[in-house]
């Protein structure tokens, strides 16, 4: 214990020695810890932000909502006998331009004169809403996103024909308190009166509406305990009703879920960078702990242990780090504020700035173990440092393996990291992924960079003395090359993955989805239109396919006799339970292709008389929802629950923008309930326009959504995405360029003495380069065609596992970046070692 | 260049080394001896003042020229013997033949360790050798081109008394049967005494040249160093 204290009092004494030589280490440990830290307190700021804004978001303290029905009268009076009560209606429609030919399908927002219960709608010009929706001459008022006037080519003012009822575009929308952004739209918002729609004749059994119902409570009512009270009292007053039910606290679960998502992984791509910056972190304390080799051997010489200089020398370093943790902790702290000026045009709702301990700490945490895990080695190997190097001056050192008691911790700390890293993110399965993922690219290039050195020392020695001394510098004793293989492929494969991830991405946008998906869907054909619209779009010139089924909305109650909301089911399947799906009793085309398990109905089938009404499922998410062939499920379809068996299983492709049903029915259950029918057509692009017209001027009704425009804007959102993942592995990169650089230097004195006993001996500068040229280059080929094998494998298990699409690596992307990256990497190897090529000689030779 | 201005470290230099000759350079510390070997290798310029070597203005040259000048002319033995440590012994011997694009470096390199009596130890690396053994190796590498120029500063400096005599030894024998000019920087009197010539200096000015006892007159040959320092 005494000794303890003493090793700390000369660490104590080192640390006057000021930062020199701990600059990589220190600027290692603040990107990773910043960038941490950083990312956890955004999406903190932004989760708090969402629930103190709940209210305004949610539109209400309560919000029920219904598919494809209004609330019926009872149900009506009793909210309003408990709290006041506004109704909005959302729906897809098309708006054509009254005076020129310009159509557009729009998201059409119907509201009553309650609105907004919370918050403020704000237009422009700024008006009362009944002034601006009031009817004149037959005309109503409507405001609408800007990009509507663009896109139709009216002015403000101008008049559009949504359904059978003129609207005067009367004003621009500027915020809506209850939109939440993230929601994936397919056209801009036109917002009108309740009143307004039911003119517009758009309002048939089974149109797609959705009618939400949002409620303020009385002021007695404002814990969530109460409010959950409340809400378990009106389900209890209506449990066949179908609906769904949202509180304040969880306003937008679709952007809550997704910041959660996103924050998590923006986390492990800082942890990666925090890794990276590990290696870095390891090269300076042996570097360090080589430049006192002969201090730790006086320091044996007059009775130090082992111990005492690994405890001592541990002290200094993890001083060190707390000083980086803390830079690092105070800049990702602020990164939020910084980030609020570009989050706020983009926010629908702003984020709670403040002090988020729990992303602090776990910030801390990460980068003092990371800290910790890379030292011990260096560390447990210096410890080892005989007092002999103080009477002899040995040129190679000491290669010895530390002592089991520190190869076990340095394990222990490395699985300690892991273990955070898994504690800390709410996708258990990416995590682990990303960890396996991150560990075997490391093992990897590890043993690369062991096997390249194995190989230098053992090929037969080349004639060519460039290539003879290239060799030699990636063997020798201190020569950089693990470092270097290390940083460069880490930071490589990260770059190689999400540039293939991305590229794959657009492939399946661009070409793939294109080719397979329809031209168009349409939406909301009422029965009775069917037939002719069929007939109508069959004629049309340039039509080559069209598919029509009925689609009913209904919602996952029971599982097995379980409610829905107590089902223990898998993350990724939670989704199909959160509100309606749609359902068929159709017979999309190729349905029964897909089947993979259980039989498919015979054409016949009558329920009652041949067995029970019986549901085709698809197969992942029966998996995710724990179903299999002859399991009973029920499904509310406009508030009438109704029971299925399970008969077979599909493997349903979700990503390729064709008609696609979780749930098909057999037949003779569905067909009194109200419904609309879902078409999909397949035309010539030079005659999409026309079809267009055909269809909305016949059936004013049926909403067209253009599959391209659709993808575009789906694609667009990806972008945006994509983005923000680049500028977080910027941070990686950089931190990988950092650790090269001090590799690089850490080997600087071996260079520099290379090149001037070369030089003495005749060689041109241009010989002593193209000895770091030929080093730089293997060194870069060895980094870059591991990043190309684990960024390809990566990417691969992001498209198969994550986003389950189909996956072909892009050879140019691919090349692009390793190639591109090794070159980077070796220009600034050449850069990092100018100075040992314009060094004169006779300076070195003098203090040598 | 000092903080305090320009310092000059050799004045007034007029120096002529003719072909074939033992110039001893010796002087106290700071005399200027290992600037003006520097200087005569081409490894450091002049600020003013003239080097020819072998009828070429050296001080002209540029560093990459001063380099390929010295390919096949100069051979260099250092006090601290700088071998490069990743290259075994009869690698670094090579170096020099395979810069000056000699052929069968390596065989030559071989034969000249063996006349430095290290044929046994061609596949060692420096490590792995005694200081004296690596003294030879570094002699070795010197000589392996057959200069007409061969320097050594201080070459028995980090070695004991007999081991450096040995090196001696070693090197006045290659220098007398290559007929190559020989220019020693040391501190040692009794070792100058061994060269045709002792130059010395002090302050960086030349105090005197003397010849040697075994100093032998024959007919002027070609002048191999010219150096002046202004």
């Amino acid at each position: 214990m005494r000794h303890i204290a003493v090793a700390l009092r000369l660490a104590r004494r080192e640390l006057r020695r000021g930062l020199s030589g701990f600059r990589i280490f220190l600027a290692c440990l603040i990107l990773g810890v910043a960038s941490i830290a950083g990312v956890g307190s955004l999406s903190e700021a932004l989760l708090q932000g969402l629930s103190r804004q709940g209210q305004h978001l949610l539109g209400g303290d309560v919000e029920v909502r219904l598919t494809q029905r209004e609330l019926g009268k009872k149900e009506r009076e009793w909210l309003a006998a408990n709290g006041k009560v506004s109704m909005v209606a959302e729906l897809r429609a098309m708006a054509i331009a009254q005076g020129h030919d310009a159509r557009a399908l729009v998201e059409l927002k119907a509201v009553d004169f309650a609105y907004p219960l919370f918050g403020v709608a704000d237009v422009s010009p700024r008006q009362p809403l009944s002034e601006l929706f009031a009817n004149r001459e037959g005309v109503f008022g409507a405001a609408v996103d800007e990009r509507l006037l663009a896109k139709l080519g009216i002015p403000e003012g101008g008049i559009v024909k949504i359904g059978s009822a003129l609207f005067s575009l009367r004003a621009v929308v500027r915020q809506e308190p209850d939109r939440v952004a993230g929601g994936f739209t397919l056209g801009p918002r036109v917002l009108i009166s309740e009143f307004a729609l039911r003119a517009t004749g758009l309002v048939q059994p089974g149109s797609l509406i959705n009618y939400n119902y949002r409620v303020a409570l009385p002021r007695g009512i404002a814990s969530r305990e109460r409010v959950t009270q409340w809400v378990d009292s009106l389900n209890a007053a209506f449990p066949q009703a179908g609906w769904q039910v949202r509180d304040r606290w969880n306003a937008a679960p679709g952007v809550r879920r997704f910041i959660e998502q996103a924050g998590a992984f923006l986390i492990l791509v800082g942890l990666t960078a925090l890794v990276v910056g590990g290696v870095g972190i390891g090269s300076a304390v042996k570097a360090y702990l080589d430049r006192r080799r002969d201090d730790i051997a006086t320091l044996k010489c007059v009775g130090a242990s082992g111990r005492f200089i690994f405890f001592m020398f541990l002290a200094e370093v993890m001083a060190l780090a707390v000083i980086g943790v803390a830079v690092g902790l105070v800049l990702g702290a602020m990164l939020p504020i910084m980030a609020q000026f570009a989050l706020a045009r983009i926010l629908p709702f702003e984020a709670e700035f403040g002090l988020y301990w729990t992303p602090i700490g776990a910030a801390a945490a990460f980068g003092l173990v990371t800290a910790l895990a890379f030292a011990i080695w260096p560390l447990a190997r210096a410890m080892e440092t005989s007092p002999a190097v103080m009477f002899r001056d040995l040129v190679a050192p000491t290669r010895r393996l530390p002592r089991p008691a520190y190869i076990v911790a340095t394990v222990a700390a490395f699985s300690l990291l892991a273990a955070l890293a898994l504690l800390l993110t709410p996708n258990l399965r990416f995590a682990a992924g990303f960890a396996v993922g991150v560990a075997a690219a490391f093992l990897l290039l590890r043993a690369t960079a062991w096997g390249m050195m194995w190989l230098a020392r053992h090929v037969p020695r080349p004639r060519f003395m460039m290539a003879r001394l290239a060799l030699s510098n990636i063997y020798r004793p201190g020569a950089p090359t693990p470092a270097v293989i290390l940083s460069l492929g880490l930071g490589l494969t990260l770059l190689a993955a999400i540039a293939l991830t991305d590229a794959n991405i657009r492939r399946r946008m661009q070409e793939e989805i294109p080719a397979e998906a329809p031209s168009f869907f349409l939406v909301d054909i009422q029965p009775d239109q069917a037939k002719p619209l069929a007939a109508l779009v069959r004629g049309a010139k340039g039509v080559t396919e069209l598919d029509m089924v009925p689609m009913v909305r209904g919602r996952i109650v029971k599982l097995k006799d379980i409610p829905a909301d107590k089902a223990v089911v898998a993350r990724e399947s939670k989704w199909a339970l959160n509100g309606d799906r749609g359902i068929t009793y159709g017979n999309p085309e190729g349905a029964r292709k897909q089947v993979v398990e259980g039989q498919w109905w015979p054409e016949n089938y009558k329920v009652g008389r041949d067995g029970p009404a019986l549901v085709s499922f698809a197969t992942d998410l029966a998996k995710g929802l724990g179903l299999k062939v002859g399991d009973m499920i029920t499904v509310n379809v406009l508030g009438r629950d109704i029971a299925l068996k399970i008969a077979n299983l599909r493997n349903v492709d979700f990503s390729n923008a064709r008609m696609n049903f979780i749930m098909i029915v057999s037949p003779g259950v569905l067909e009194t309930a109200p419904h609309s029918h879902l078409a999909t057509a397949r035309i010539s692009i030079d005659r999409e326009d026309d079809v267009e017209r055909l269809v909305t001027n016949k059936f004013p009704n049926v909403s067209v959504v253009r599959v391209r425009e659709a993808l575009e804007t789906a694609n667009d959102l990806i972008q945006q995405l994509a983005g923000g993942i680049r500028a977080a592995s910027f941070v990686t990169l950089l931190t990988g360029l950092l650790v090269l650089a001090g590799a690089l230097a850490a080997g600087h004195r071996h260079r520099l003495f290379d090149a001037v006993v070369l030089k003495v001996m005749g060689a041109t500068k241009g010989q002593v380069m193209t000895t770091y040229l030929i080093e730089f280059a293997a060194l870069g080929a060895g980094a870059g065609f591991v990043a190309a094998i684990v960024g390809t494998t990566a990417a691969w298990a992001v498209a198969r596992f994550l986003m389950e699409s189909t996956f072909a690596p892009s050879m140019s992307t691919l090349i692009a970046v390793v190639l591109g990256g090794a070159v980077a990497a070796m220009a600034l190897g050449i850069a990092a070692t100018w100075t040992a090529l314009s060094t004169p000689a006779a300076r070195t030779l003098r203090t040598a | 260049m000092s903080q305090a201005g320009p310092v000059n470290i050799l004045n007034g230099i007029e120096l002529v080394i003719r072909q074939g000759e033992a110039v001893g350079l010796v002087g106290p510390s700071g005399s200027g001896k290992s600037t003006m070997l520097m200087v005569m290798t081409g490894l450091e310029r002049p600020t003013s003042g003239k080097v020819t070597v072998k009828s070429q203005v050296l001080s002209n040259f540029s560093e990459d020229e001063a380099a390929r000048f010295r390919r096949g002319n100069v051979g260099i033995v250092f006090q601290s013997f700088h071998l490069i440590p990743t290259m075994t012994a009869l690698e670094n011997v090579a170096v020099p033949l395979e810069l000056a694009l000699i052929p069968n470096a390596f065989d030559k390199a071989k034969e000249e360790l063996i006349a430095v009596g290290l044929g046994h130890r061609l596949d060692h690396y420096p490590s792995q050798l005694s200081g004296g053994e690596q003294q030879r190796v570094a002699l070795a590498r010197a000589i392996a081109p057959r200069p007409s120029l061969l320097f050594a500063d201080e070459p028995t400096g980090n070695l004991d008394g007999r081991t450096g005599a040995e090196i001696i030894e070693m090197m006045f024998k290659l220098q007398r049967e290559r007929g190559s000019t020989l220019i020693l920087v040391t501190h040692d009197e009794a070792l100058a005494q061994r060269c045709d010539r002792i130059v010395k200096l002090r302050d960086g000015y030349i105090e005197s040249i003397e010849d040697g006892p075994h100093h032998a007159e024959e007919a002027p040959a070609e002048a191999a160093v010219v150096a002046v320092a202004e």
